[in-house]
């Protein structure tokens, strides 16, 4: 983007500070009427407002990179609540698109650490235990090898042999054909590489991933990480169809009755990827209400859902803010009355768990979808 | 003292966490909607030297003292909304400002039916709670966004055009509060003289709950605010009704005050646009239809009751305004407008300043508000309409790329809403007119610039109300015996003036 | 009739016929440090245009009697010797009428009456905001003004926008004359309905009346509304109090354009009777056209005559919450008349007990008068205009208040000579 173009975008916001707010007419505790995990928890310049700002002075030569702002970008969990909740009306600031940018434009010097190696989340790990869905009936697909669906495994799956038999599980009860890039696995793009500022790696890799995919004749991918969803989605020039597992999810239960789960009410953390992102709102409900759950909404819940505070790459740069920011999360998700939360992502699951009081639970909705079908954890698959 | 020197105290005393001295703080909180809006061409940024972020009176209290001892300006900005150049600081590269959004508390007392907010908390976080909790009553809310701060907004006007018969304005529902003098005491008023006042803002002898009032902080800083509460409606209706011309409309809401039906109402001029009407749906506004529509004025007004009340004053206003010579609008027109209820019916509506800069959304257009003209006769209102589009199209002429371009670059709504009648207390100003200048380019500022002065001339020459800021220099110099006394209680309190200088207090 | 509120007399009263005249005496007294009291009409309840020292000089302002009567915009400017009799005739032909103070009577001073802020029956309808803009004079002899009176008067219409920058117009108001001379100011005229229906609820108690009175406003319908215990109620239709007479009976007042109004609103009223378990009257048994006395009484109130039978009277003037006035319902003498009203939707009360004294009995009543102000004082009860004789406790109460309060009296009148002693300051 040219300094021009920054500056047009960035003249959109002024100030009016909507997006600290909530679109809600109730909301029992004032805590929960707020929004932005970096600007609720810093205020200033720390809000959306403030990171606007941030582009304005650096397009027009006002501000220089430094440190300070570094600090203030990389606080920003990139939750794109500001930009979706600008969207819905005049004026539409387009910040997710901003604060790209400034990751990108940003020096590299001054990126965290774990950002400035965001590209090593491409590496495929030695040993990586995607043969585990052989097991069950899901088809590698080597060069030559067509497959309608394919499943796409995130770098958080690529050693998780427990999750991964999870899947297999599922997706053998769907009676499906399935197949899945084992041998030689697709890039394992994530949004670790937009956060990073990665462009060129990230447009590289997608090319490949196009390629490849229409190589093999794919129509559908199904995706496990929204983070790996939201990417795809956004990047690809294909005309393959992302959808998220949980929309699988969703469908089979529909047309395959499972168990009821007996547990007490839980609330649902909407993850900021598939959510606003992909606007994944419906699914998850549809799974949880055919589970047989009762769910207790957040306040902020669907579009107004509050960031876990992993995000933005707070959780592999500053864990201890993406602790602090799941506090308030917790906080929240407790004032309902459950004792169970599902999300449906992975880095949600891990910075909550880091946040939540002893007798709560955080889980997995692929684990229950699992466990409703009948999965013990000790099949093996075949 | 040093500017390093005045840091490293100002973070002993709250935290380093909470003073934001680098220099996108500085930036960030030295500009607010207004600057937005004119992109620094019309309305300068002022930056700070630091933004303190008080975590409670006590906090404000040592600030203030130490600003005190050393002679440092002290600023407040709410949420920086404010579109009468309010919350950035009087001067440049100077002073600190407090920035109160930890303080956020709010609590509803159901016997002495208060509300009592600390001053970081937003018009929808109060409306929100209250709603929550559901006891039947609710504060007033005034006329500004959501997400602007309750206590700021309520004490800078608070006008809510959809209820000003019945509530007035903010200031009028302020029954107590907390600030921090100059001096660095606390002073408490009215309804929070002590835990159990009755929520009762005047007295013992002269009520000093109003010393903060439109003065920007240049008395003191409130850090708490108690506001009366008023019985939510059971029900609200809105009725519309169009005019041919802005003196019949003018003339058949004045009709509607003196009947004493309605809650509150306003009158929309040619080419209008209102900033009553948001749209809890879309949390937008929600009366586009009526942008640019050249020939029709609009007198909107909302009833709140009981339902007989409602249809009963309805119908009469209906009856009076067909004499009027007014046409009701139909119900799918109305139903456009239905962003208006949540004022109607009592609670904060949930806007944003996105009214301005509509032009096309698309680019770095802008829209800002140029003038607020008050007056107390209606020939002066209808001159100031007639002469100010004159003028705008003067200068449109003398510009000819912009005559030439395909698209509309500027576009000059103006809204007439008799404000004033409509406040309790202010029973006859003719009304105001607002004046807003979208543009689609930065480059077309300089034009904006020239309008804006042309119609700070005519407001002059016409003998509109001065705004009461001070940076608006007619106040001073026109109403020298009201700001006399304002001078000598500021002397009294503050002798040092470095509370807030150049804001409401002229420098 | 000594004072039941000072014991101090002025030595002297100038008769002002003009502002500047206003002007001149305050400039003189400033020269000559001699206490001046500003007096209109003598109205107040509580005797604060008597002053508190020895040796002041009266300011009787009743002989200025301008007025603006602007019929369109439903105001009038007045001077202080206006009167709400002066105005009635006028008001009528306009289909206007004035706010009106409880006990206050029609030969009170307009611009007095709402400066102090005596409780108007009004209130609770059209809350305390009658005050539009004003001008005079400071203690300093310099001329104030507020608003748009603050701009030059080329017209007598220029007075309606307030530009209330700090309120500053409220330090005005209830000062009792501590900060300068009002000379004139823009007040408010409300509609004058051409239908009214009075109807009662009765209770047996003070804090049913307090619910009572709280659940009727709840519409925002009724013009007037309060409630009286039997002793006042009595004196209220000029009666003898009797034994079908409520403890205590809430009056409503409806206004409206016509019977439909009327209707609609009782039946609103009747709703809201039923759920609080009783139900709403027209009339009181054995009493004639009550309605008749009490709208007469409201348009134009008698004054402390009203209660003055065979005894004198001293009203306390007082702000409660309906916790508070069940607190001090013991210390209030069974003799008392006690008029309460609703304000702030019900979360406050007007409430104004009385004590009826023989002239003999004067020493002892001030005594019982302060020592029950005294526990309503330790109760949080506000005093928002405290007489003479609780000045002090009251300045004692609210230290933090007070002292800006002194700070602004000694800026605004460094040598002390307006109404000195009043308020504690």
């Amino acid at each position: 983007m040219t300094r021009e173009e920054l500056l047009d975008k960035a003249l959109h916001c002024n100030r009016c500070g909507t997006c600290r707010g909530v679109t809600q007419d109730t909301i029992p505790d004032v805590a929960f009427a707020t929004q932005c995990p970096c600007g609720s928890t810093f205020f200033g310049c720390y809000e959306p407002s403030g990171l606007m700002y941030m582009a304005r002075g650096l397009a027009m030569g006002n501000l220089k990179w430094n440190e300070d702002l570094a600090k203030v970008l990389y606080a920003c969990t990139m939750c794109g609540y500001c930009d979706d909740f600008c969207q819905r009306g005049y004026r539409h600031t387009p910040a997710i698109t901003i604060l790209e940018e400034l990751r990108k434009e940003i020096p590299q010097k001054l990126k965290p650490k774990a950002l400035q190696k965001a590209t090593d989340s491409l590496n495929i790990p030695r040993g990586n235990k995607l043969s585990v869905l052989a097991g069950y009936g899901i088809i590698d697909i080597a060069p030559g090898k067509k497959a309608d669906t394919i499943f796409f495994p995130d770098n958080t799956l690529m050693l998780n042999a427990a999750k991964l038999r999870e899947i297999g599980y599922i997706f053998q009860k769907s009676g499906k054909k399935i197949g899945c890039f084992m041998t030689d696995p697709l890039p394992p793009v994530n949004a670790s590489l937009v956060f990073g500022g990665c462009d060129d790696a990230l447009a590289a890799c997608m090319a490949e991933i196009d390629d490849r995919l229409e190589d093999a004749a794919v129509k559908k991918v199904i995706v496990y990480n929204p983070e790996s969803l939201s990417v795809l989605k956004r990047n690809s020039k294909s005309d393959v169809e992302f959808i998220s597992i949980t929309s699988f999810y969703a469908g089979l239960l529909k047309s395959k009755k499972a168990k009821k789960l007996k547990m007490p009410a839980v609330t649902y953390q909407d993850p900021c990827h598939l959510g606003r992102y992909a606007k994944d709102y419906a699914a998850p409900r549809e799974v949880i209400a055919a589970l047989g759950l009762t769910l207790k909404e957040m306040w902020r819940s669907g579009n107004n859902s509050l960031c876990c505070g992993a995000g933005g790459g707070v959780l592999a740069s500053n864990p201890a803010l993406a602790k602090t920011y799941a506090e308030k999360r917790m906080y929240e998700a407790s004032a309902t009355g459950a004792k169970v939360m599902i999300t449906a992502c992975p880095f949600c699951l891990a910075n909550l768990s880091g946040a939540k009081p002893r007798d709560f639970k955080i889980v997995d909705i692929t684990t229950l979808v699992a466990q409703a079908y009948g999965f013990s954890g000790k099949e093996g698959g075949k | 003292m040093k500017v390093q020197d005045i840091i490293k105290s100002l973070k002993r005393i709250v935290g380093a966490d909470w003073v934001h001295a680098d220099e996108l703080s500085r930036f960030h909180n030295g500009a607010d909607v207004l600057t937005h809006f004119g992109q620094g061409a019309l309305y300068p940024e002022n930056h700070p030297v630091a933004t303190v972020l008080p975590g409670s009176t006590k906090d404000v209290q040592a600030v203030v003292k130490f600003a005190n001892k050393n002679n440092i300006p002290l600023f407040c900005i709410g949420g920086g909304t404010v579109l009468l150049v309010g919350s950035i600081p009087g001067k440049p590269n100077v002073g600190i400002v407090f920035d109160f959004h930890r303080m956020q508390k709010v609590t509803l007392d159901e016997d002495r039916l208060v509300v009592r907010a600390q001053p970081g908390a937003s018009g929808l976080q109060v409306s929100q709670l209250v709603r929550e909790q559901n006891t039947g009553f609710r504060p007033y809310f005034g006329g500004s966004p959501g997400t602007s701060m309750f206590v700021a907004y309520q004490v800078f006007t608070g006008q809510n055009k959809m209820a000003g018969y019945l509530d007035g304005m903010g200031i009028n529902c302020a029954s107590g509060m907390e600030m921090v003098l100059p001096s660095g005491e606390i002073i408490r008023t009215g309804s929070m003289m002590n835990p159990n006042a009755p929520a009762w803002p005047h007295g013992p002898g002269p009520a000093l709950t109003y010393l903060p009032f439109f003065s920007n902080a240049g008395y003191g800083v409130v850090t708490e605010m108690e506001f009366r509460c008023f019985s939510t409606p059971q029900e609200n209706a809105s009725l519309w009704v169009t005019f041919k011309t802005l003196r019949e409309a003018c003339e058949a809401m004045n009709g509607i005050i003196k009947s004493e039906y309605a809650c509150g109402a306003t009158v929309m001029g040619p080419g209008c646009w209102t900033h009553a009407l948001y749209s809890q749906q879309h949390w937008q506004e929600g009366a586009h239809f009526v942008k640019g529509t050249q020939d029709i004025n609009v007198v909107g007004m909302s009833f709140r009751g009981t339902k007989r009340k409602v249809d009963y004053e309805r119908n009469a206003c209906i009856k009076m305004l067909e004499k009027y010579g007014g046409t009701v609008m139909p119900a799918w027109m109305v139903a456009i407008l239905d962003g208006h209820e949540a004022n109607a019916a009592g609670w904060q509506q949930c806007n944003s300043p996105k009214i301005c800069g509509t032009l096309n959304g698309k680019s770095d257009s802008g829209g800002i508000f140029v003038s607020g003209g008050v007056f107390d006769q209606m020939k002066q209102l209808e001159d100031y309409m007639r002469i100010g589009m004159e003028e705008y199209q003067d200068v449109c002429r003398k510009n000819p790329e912009f005559l030439n371009h395909p698209h509309r670059l500027i576009r000059l709504y103006a809204s007439c809403g008799q404000t004033y009648v409509s406040m309790g207390g202010h029973a006859n100003a003719a009304g105001e007119v607002i004046f807003v200048l979208d543009f689609a380019n930065r480059k077309f500022l300089p034009m904006v610039g020239e309008i804006k002065g042309r119609f700070d001339n005519l407001m002059k020459q016409l003998g509109s109300a001065p705004l009461g800021t001070g940076r608006d220099g007619r106040t001073w110099n026109e109403c020298k015996d009201h700001f006399e006394v304002a001078k000598i209680i500021k002397k009294a309190i503050d002798p040092k003036g470095f509370m807030a200088p150049g804001v409401a207090f002229p420098l | 009739m000594k004072s039941f509120f000072t014991d101090f007399e002025p030595v002297k009263t100038l008769k002002p016929k003009s502002a500047a005249e206003v002007q001149e005496i305050i400039k003189k007294a400033n020269r000559d440090k001699t206490p001046l009291v500003p007096v209109s009409s003598g109205c107040n309840l509580q005797d604060t245009h008597l002053p508190t020292v020895k040796g002041a000089v009266a300011v009787d302002l009743s002989g200025m009697k301008g007025m603006y009567f602007d019929a369109a915009n439903r105001n009038v400017t007045v001077e202080p010797g206006v009167t709400f009799a002066d105005i009635e005739k006028q008001c009528a032909k306009a289909k206007l009428r004035t706010l009106t103070g409880i006990d206050v009577p029609k030969s009170a001073s307009i611009l007095t009456t709402y400066l102090e802020m005596m409780p108007l029956y009004q209130w609770p309808k059209y809350h305390p905001w009658e005050m539009l803009t004003m001008e005079g004079y400071r203690a300093d002899g310099e001329r104030f003004a507020t608003g748009q009176m603050a701009m030059v008067q080329d017209r007598p219409d220029k007075y309606s926008w307030g530009i209330s920058f700090a309120m500053v117009a409220r330090l005005y108001c209830m000062a009792q004359g501590t900060l300068g001379i009002v000379t004139k100011a823009a007040v408010t005229l409300k509609l004058a309905n051409a239908e009214a229906e009075v109807l009662f609820y009765p209770c047996t108690n003070i804090a049913k009346a307090t619910v009572a009175l709280k659940a009727f406003l709840f519409t925002e319908e009724p013009h007037e509304i309060f409630a009286v215990n039997k002793t006042y109620f009595a004196e209220l239709i000029g009666e003898k109090p009797s034994k079908d007479m409520p403890a205590w009976t809430v009056v409503i007042v409806n206004r409206g354009a016509d019977k439909a109004e009327i209707i609609y609103k009782r039946q609103d009223a009747a709703e809201i009777a039923r759920r609080l378990g009783g139900s709403l009257m027209t009339g009181i048994k054995g009493v004639k056209n009550p309605t008749k006395s009490i709208l007469s009484e409201i348009a134009s109130p008698t004054g402390a005559a009203l209660h003055k039978n065979t005894k004198s009277w001293a009203p306390i003037v007082s702000i409660a919450t309906a916790e508070q006035i069940a607190a001090i319902a013991g210390a209030i003498p069974k003799a008392s008349g006690s008029i309460l009203m609703p304000l702030q939707a019900g979360g406050c009360f007007y409430y104004q007990p009385d004590l009826r004294y023989a002239e003999g009995d004067l020493v002892s009543t001030r005594k019982e008068y302060v020592a029950i102000c005294e526990k309503m004082l330790k109760a949080g009860v506000l005093f928002p205009r405290p007489s003479a004789l609780i000045a002090k406790q009251v300045a004692k109460q609210y230290p933090d208040n007070f002292n800006v309060l002194k700070s602004i009296k000694k800026a605004v009148d460094p040598k002390n000579i307006m109404n000195p002693g009043k308020l504690g300051l």
